[in-house]
């Protein structure tokens, strides 16, 4: 009977144990949908955060970084190609008119000396001569500080003959046989006449030979 | 039923009315469930905002082999009886009852009292049970489902929690039953 009552109480004291009040439930609500909503823009976000999308993103960058460095660079390099190419044909084409300019000249000055070893130190043309030698030695100056004879393997001729040509020039203005002789030996030593005549283009002929 | 289904694959799509839904029809019993173990309007607040969350998280998990309330309760409980360890600050029966109501003369007055301390001062595990069982009704299997215990572990739990609770009353019972008697 004790038991029972027991029971009873437990069964009364149990339906008003903690009884719950009013359930506020739009305010719980409101924060568990604020929670929710953070929940998918994380979990959007995450997607892009997550480590193997962000290889890939890393890898395709890296692929896009590398395409464009080598377009760029591909770019330079035929730049630079163009530049050298327009460069070498300014060079060549500078080269090809001092050597037209030049060709001449070097006819003229081997006409010259040819002349000068043929003729007799005290004959009456060494003034001819001597002149001839000044007018050729302005020409000589001019090649000599144009751009174009810098790089030209003409250079050391240009400069042996000048020499020579001076040479001519003062030995004709005093009429020194001594002179005269030490000339022909400085042309033999310098073999100024076989190299201005290997220097000479095929066709083009001394004059007076 | 079928409608509670349909609303767990929409909310397992993201779709938040859907979600919205399943609160509205589970937040009554999980409010009563987590304030009769509690006794704490704010922890219960915040310990069904934290079922709910919890469970729309872990929606995808549920695999539709229990009913989805059993499971919802599962966590409710999971969730009440680690923040009652956590909080510490279980309240015990309010000092403004342990007065008699004036004017009323009722005899098991103390008893009840008394009982209903002994309530409160019993270990959650057994509580929990007791609760499940006595105050909201289920049924040892389902308490076994919720609790993921034996049924035999929920038989044992509410057996021992009767004792305690009659241990509580002490002779009580017997001048109960002498009253009784005569």
């Amino acid at each position: 009977m004790s038991e029972e009552r027991f029971e009873e109480l437990l069964k009364e004291a149990a339906r008003q144990y903690n009884e719950p009040p009013k359930v506020a439930k739009d305010e719980m609500w409101h924060r568990i949908a604020r929670e929710r909503r953070r929940d998918h823009a994380e979990q959007s976000t995450s997607i892009i955060r997550s480590p193997w999308l962000l290889r890939i993103v890393a890898a395709a960058a890296v692929l896009l970084f590398g395409i464009g460095i080598g377009r760029m660079t591909l770019r330079q390099d035929a730049e630079q190609e163009v530049a050298e190419i327009k460069q070498d044909l300014r060079r060549e084409n500078a080269q090809m008119l001092y050597d037209l300019a030049a060709a001449p000249y070097l006819t003229r000055a081997e006409t010259l000396l040819t002349q000068y070893s043929a003729s007799s130190c005290d004959g009456e043309d060494r003034l001819e001569i001597g002149g001839w030698a000044g007018s050729l030695l302005t020409e000589t100056r001019l090649l000599l500080d144009s751009p174009a004879g810098k790089e030209s393997d003409l250079g050391f001729l240009l400069q042996d003959l000048e020499l020579v040509l001076m040479q001519i020039r003062q030995s004709s203005s005093k009429g020194n046989d001594e002179e005269c002789q030490l000339v022909r030996e400085s042309m033999k030593d310098s073999s100024i006449l076989t190299r201005l005549r290997a220097k000479i283009p095929a066709g083009q002929t001394p004059a007076g030979v | 039923m079928q409608y509670e289904r349909e609303f767990i694959k929409a909310a397992l799509t993201g779709d938040i009315n859907a979600e919205k839904a399943l609160y509205d029809a589970h937040v009554d019993r999980v409010y009563g469930l987590t304030y009769r173990m509690c006794g704490d309007v704010g922890l219960a607040e915040d310990f069904t905002q934290e079922t709910f969350l919890r469970a729309f998280k872990h929606l995808p998990g549920f695999r539709g082999q229990a009913a989805f309330s059993t499971w919802l309760h599962s966590i409710t409980m999971s969730v009440t009886l680690n923040g009652l360890r956590k909080v510490k600050r279980y309240r015990h029966w309010e000092t403004s009852n342990d007065d008699p109501p004036v004017g009323t003369v009722d005899p098991d007055w103390d008893l009840r009292r008394r009982l209903r301390r002994a309530m409160d001062e019993l270990p959650d595990k057994l509580r929990a049970v007791f609760v499940l069982y006595e105050v909201e009704g289920y049924k040892h299997q389902e308490i076994a489902s919720v609790l993921d215990i034996t049924e035999g572990t929920s038989k044992a739990r509410l057996s021992r929690a009767k004792d305690k609770l009659r241990g509580a009353l002490g002779d009580s019972i017997g001048k109960l039953a002498g009253k009784e008697g005569s």
